[in-house]
């Protein structure tokens, strides 16, 4: 079943509306290999989609 | 050639397990067949026994038997109670340095051996067990802990298992190698995103936690101790159970002497797993006390209404750790048993009945092919160990570093909202980031659409659900006047408050469009739509956090 979007009238292509609620700072588990891949993200910037394979 | 292994020390027990090529793991047997071995070590004349072997002395030969010494690594004697009721065995004492030791006799001299040394004895016994059944060198272990282990203790363990010849690789957190172990034995379970309570159920401790995965990465929302709480308690009452009836038949008191006392729990050990499998089970102990032998009969009813106190304490716990973790046990998606008192099918049916229908709950007596609760945590530490084997010290220790593991996690779920006015989500609450996610949506027969960014609010759901009518005229009367229509309650997530809209116009019915959230590690939040066409391009936004 698929996602159907609303239609619209407006025009404007972007419209920031408010900001999301602050995030909350946990230690993640180091273990399996997401999390492996995250680490290499935030250590060596590797982009995404090295990992999306 | 050599191996990587994975290891869970208990106070109880210990296990060995090793992945193979093919993804699999296996858990060891030492040379005594045991998968579960007590972590225990006896010494009689010159020798050293280990395991069911030492674990068997307790009653014969108790003063030179230890056991339960897992907690007690790097801790002070003033900080523990000596006192405990599962102090059985050698007694520990003050060592000269303040730590905890044990006087044993061996060959007629008395030796005061340390926690660590214990412990580093303990592990040359699983090294040799792990290299005898795998036919290689252990080149490097992963080993469990709890959470609640202090980083002091953390360091002394991984001094005492390299001093033993097992070099740490990692130490992990059980309920987090637990998790792993059974979300790693269906294809793509790591990928849902869900929260999980995993309840472990030990032999001298109880331990919980709260943990969502989302994006395969696991999160710890919340744990509980219970330092007391476990299958100990179970043989207790058990064996309080036996000495009564053995009392009243015999008017002998098996209570008075520490030998009688030792067989009476180790036969209840044996009578509560039996009653684990089947209905009924056989007790029998020989010259029991002033030389009467016992023999008796017991069906698992019984044995459930006799261990009724320590079994619903250990359901409330698992009901504590989800309200310290802010939530309700309408939040939690599935409940995994861990620990050899998991067995016990009470303890697993007490604990569906906390949680609603939508909740799962796994345990061996609740799916006949649920793994072995005993041997999720070791089943874990395994495949942490294959998973990091090729890394070398630098990195595994790189990536542990705290700009690494201390990630934001988003408080709400973000997501759209769709055209008949219900909220999507694309990332759920608890999801750490750098995250990113996208969906295929498509517009429908309109030719401007909305993509609207909201985040979700949570709200409970309630569907009363009549009962159902019988067919049968007879039964329907007797059956349901007394009958309460029966309210399901869901966790329903819909649009709060609005983050940002972007426009896709001039599309043609039904296209097929995709929607992309990105959030950096610095908390931008990008949001892009396009259609999924060659040469299309995309609208684009970002949204910063509060
Ligand atoms: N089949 C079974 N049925 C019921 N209880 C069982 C069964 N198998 C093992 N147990 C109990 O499980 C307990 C040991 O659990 P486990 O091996 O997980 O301990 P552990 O992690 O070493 O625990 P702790 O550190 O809490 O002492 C013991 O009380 C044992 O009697
Ligand atoms: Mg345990």
């Amino acid at each position: 079943m698929s996602i159907v979007l609303p239609s619209t009238s407006s025009s404007e292509a972007f419209k920031a509306s408010s900001k999301y609620t602050a995030a909350v700072r946990r230690p993640i588990e180091p273990v399996g290999r997401y999390f492996l891949a995250h680490a290499s993200r935030t250590l060596r910037g590797h982009t995404w989609s090295e990992y999306e394979k | 050639m050599s191996a990587v292994i994975g290891i869970t020390f208990g106070n109880t027990t210990s296990s060995i397990a090793v992945a193979t090529q093919d993804g699999k793991v296996d858990v060891i047997a030492n040379p005594d067949g045991d998968r579960s071995i007590p972590s225990a070590l006896s010494y009689v004349g010159s020798d050293e026994y280990h395991g069911t072997q030492a674990q068997n002395q307790l009653i014969r030969n108790a003063p030179n038997t230890v056991v339960n010494f897992r907690d007690y690594i790097g801790k002070k004697y003033e900080e523990i109670n000596a006192k405990d009721s599962h102090q059985v065995g050698a007694p520990a004492i003050k060592a000269a340095d303040g730590g905890i030791a044990y006087e044993i006799t061996r060959n007629g001299n008395q030796e005061t051996l340390s926690v660590n040394e214990i412990t580093k004895r303990h592990f040359k016994q699983l090294k040799l067990a792990a290299e005898d059944y795998i036919g290689k060198d252990i080149e490097g272990v992963v080993i469990t802990v709890p959470t609640d282990f202090t980083a002091h203790q953390r360091e002394e363990l991984t001094k005492v298992s390299n001093e033993a010849g097992l070099k740490v690789l990692q130490l992990i957190n059980e309920p987090s190698a637990a998790l792993l172990a059974h979300l790693s034995n269906e294809e793509d379970k790591l990928l849902q995103d869900k929260i999980y309570v995993v309840a472990d159920f030990g032999g001298i401790r109880s331990d919980a936690a709260v943990i969502s995965v989302r994006g395969g990465v696991l999160t710890i929302l919340a744990t509980a101790h219970d330092h007391g709480l476990g299958g100990s308690k179970l043989d207790a009452a058990l064996a309080e159970f036996f000495a009564k009836e053995f009392e009243k038949k015999y008017k002998a008191n098996p209570r008075t002497n520490q030998r009688s006392l030792a067989k009476l729990i180790a036969e209840s050990v044996v009578v509560k797993k039996t009653l684990s499998n089947v209905q009924t089970s056989t007790c029998s102990i020989e010259s029991l006390a002033e030389g009467f032998d016992f023999h008796t009969t017991i069906n698992r009813l019984r044995y459930e209404l006799t261990a009724r106190q320590p079994l619903s304490e250990m359901t409330a716990f698992v009901e504590k750790v989800v309200t310290k973790a802010g939530l309700e046990t309408l939040d939690i998606d599935e409940v995994l048993l861990v620990g050899g008192s998991s067995h016990t099918p009470k303890l697993a049916s007490n604990v569906s009945f906390i949680f609603p229908e939508s909740t799962v709950v796994v345990a061996p007596s609740l799916d006949s092919k649920a793994a072995n609760p005993s041997e999720l945590i070791a089943r874990g530490a395994a495949l942490q160990a294959s998973l990091i084997e090729s890394f070398d010290e630098e990195e595994v220790k790189e990536s542990l570093q705290p700009v690494v593991v201390n990630t934001q996690h988003l408080a709400k779920p973000i997501g759209i909202k769709t055209a008949d006015g219900q909220f999507q989500p694309i990332l759920v609450a608890e999801t750490a980031y750098p995250i990113k996610k996208s969906v295929e949506v498509t517009n429908g027969d309109s030719a401007a659409v909305a993509i609207q960014l909201f985040e979700g609010k949570r709200t409970i759901k309630e569907t009363v659900i009549e009962a159902e009518k019988s067919e049968d005229p007879e039964d329907s009367e007797d059956d349901y006047s007394d009958e309460e229509p029966e309210i399901k309650k869901e966790v329903v997530y819909e649009a709060g408050q609005l983050l940002a809209e972007l426009t896709l116009k001039d599309l043609k019915p039904n296209s097929k469009l995709e929607v992309i959230v990105n959030v950096t590690q610095d908390g931008t939040l990008h949001v892009s739509g396009r259609e999924l066409k060659q040469g299309s391009v995309a609208v684009k936004g970002e949204v910063t956090s509060a």
